[in-house]
């Protein structure tokens, strides 16, 4: 492990974070969030419910759908970016090896997912407190079960980025996510079925698979339904097992590529 | 075309894209206007589907269904006796079914549909109670629908009483339990009611009454 070198992932990935955070891309959809973040005014007065409800289901939806954004759209650029456009030739000329370059990117995407949670969280906050409730520890649960279904997603995307092509790559890391949140649900409905092979191929894919529904309190935190601390430190084993087990396989991919 | 004539034909132009834009406007307008007059057909997949095609977002698929449902009903709510409201229902438990924790969207769907179509509503009711089974309020408005627009003082009672045991119930509803068994020649069941409540209530005033309307009912049963 002493190869890592903790330092040169650190000033990797800060200035790499540095980089997507001035991209025009991320900017752009920070601002569409944040906008859509205060469409829920508009919302709120449409529902019925507890206090601010539109501003909370809209705003969480936003979190997580904005977050997931970065990974596909910046995350993969920058990865397979940095492979076809030959820039790796010159980062690799400096004393970076392969895995600390990948570790890099994967923390600097990260950072940039934590900048995006946090400037929707800042807008939540504002509106739930312009509505008059003040939001706190909810909104900070969301945002770090949030963070925890990102960092699983981003392992994915830079895997599929190291595999396939960057459009296929958006696209299978989209299909993750979406996998990943309709599953259990998808047991649920085949459940009864008498089709047994595909009883049987969701079943698989249920266990293979991640399952994001794990990290998804969203009505619990809404409804200020207790959630045990036991559950928070299992989904964050879970996504911690489940990123490294993908990373580890990024590494491997990326020793064998040839550049 | 001479340079100085330009100006002036962008100007024209201009001006002629607006008087388009707003005789179409009105034009399309007036058409939506037309068609919103009729029933229009409504796709909206069941809820176990639409739970899977939400992906994890069920509230926000919620809020939106139930504003849906808010707009076409305050959309036609001139029109009440003419118009059917027949995708109101579906809207309503699709809304719920994908938010089972909203009590109050429930409440509010059973008391909007009771108007259009009270058997629908007492079923939304008993959907949220089902949902939110510790809620005194889905078998007090349950009570409340069958006692009030269908005159059936027995299942009213019935869920009064289901009402009552259930905690943070205000102090009408075992009285308004005892009351409609009473009517009903079902003192025993009255007196089990008011008894109930008066052996936990912890307010003198409620427990005096509750007792008097206890041997109140007592003498009947005597008398009998």
């Amino acid at each position: 492990m002493k190869k890592l070198k903790p330092s040169r992932i650190l000033v990797l990935s800060t200035l790499l974070t540095r980089e997507l955070i001035r991209d025009k891309v991320f900017l752009s959809l920070s601002g569409a969030a944040v906008l859509l973040v205060f469409a829920s005014l508009i919302l709120n007065e449409m529902v019925v419910g507890i206090q601010v409800k539109a501003t909370k289901d809209l705003g969480l939806s936003v979190m997580n759908f904005f977050s997931l954004f970065i990974p596909i759209f910046l995350g993969i650029n920058l990865v397979s970016g940095n492979l076809n456009n030959k820039s790796l030739y010159v980062i690799f000329a400096k004393p970076v090896t392969r895995t600390q370059y990948l570790l890099g990117c994967f923390f600097s995407v990260l950072l940039a997912v934590a900048c995006g949670i946090l400037v929707i969280t800042l807008t939540i906050f504002f509106l739930s407190f312009l509505q008059g409730q003040t939001w706190i520890a909810g909104l900070l649960a969301a945002a770090y079960l949030t963070l925890l279904e990102m960092t699983l997603i981003l392992s994915f995307a830079i895997f599929f980025a190291l595999i396939t092509s960057p459009q296929l790559a958006m696209f299978l890391t989209l299909l993750t996510y979406i996998i990943g949140h309709t599953l259990q649900q998808a047991v649920l409905i085949v459940h009864s079925s008498s089709n047994f092979v595909l009883k049987y191929i969701i079943i698989i894919c249920n266990t293979i698979l991640p399952n994001l529904e794990f990290l998804n309190k969203k009505q619990e935190i809404i409804y200020r339904l207790p959630i045990s601390f036991s559950y928070y430190f299992n989904a964050t084993l879970y996504t911690l097992s489940y990123s490294v087990l993908i990373f580890i396989f990024c590494v491997f991919l990326s020793r064998r590529k040839e550049l | 075309m001479k340079k100085s004539l330009i100006p002036i034909l962008l100007i024209a132009a201009m001006i002629l894209c607006g008087v388009g834009v707003i005789v179409s406007r009105g034009f399309l307008s007036s058409q939506l206007k037309g068609t919103g007059e009729k029933e229009q057909d409504l796709y909206l997949p069941d809820p176990v589907y639409l739970k899977f095609i939400a992906a994890g977002h069920d509230g926000l698929v919620s809020d939106l269904v139930l504003a849906k449902a808010m707009t076409y009903y305050g959309s036609h709510y001139r029109e009440r006796g003419k118009f059917t409201f027949k995708h109101l229902k579906k809207l309503f438990f699709t809304a719920i079914e994908m938010d089972p924790l909203n009590i109050d969207a429930c409440l509010l769907a059973g008391n909007i549909l009771s108007e259009i179509d009270i058997h629908g509503a007492i079923e939304i009711l008993k959907l949220g109670m089902r949902n939110n089974p510790e809620s005194w309020k889905f078998p007090e408005m349950i009570g409340f629908k069958y006692w009030y627009k269908l005159k059936d003082s027995k299942k009213a009672a019935r869920y009064y009483e289901i009402a009552s045991h259930l905690p943070g119930h205000p102090p009408y509803i075992p009285s308004i339990s005892g009351k409609l068994y009473e009517e009903n020649g079902r003192y025993n069941e009255a007196i089990r009611v008011l008894y109930n409540f008066y052996s936990t209530t912890q307010d003198k005033r409620l427990k005096e009454s509750f007792k008097q309307s206890i041997l109140e009912l007592q003498e009947r049963i005597n008398h009998r």
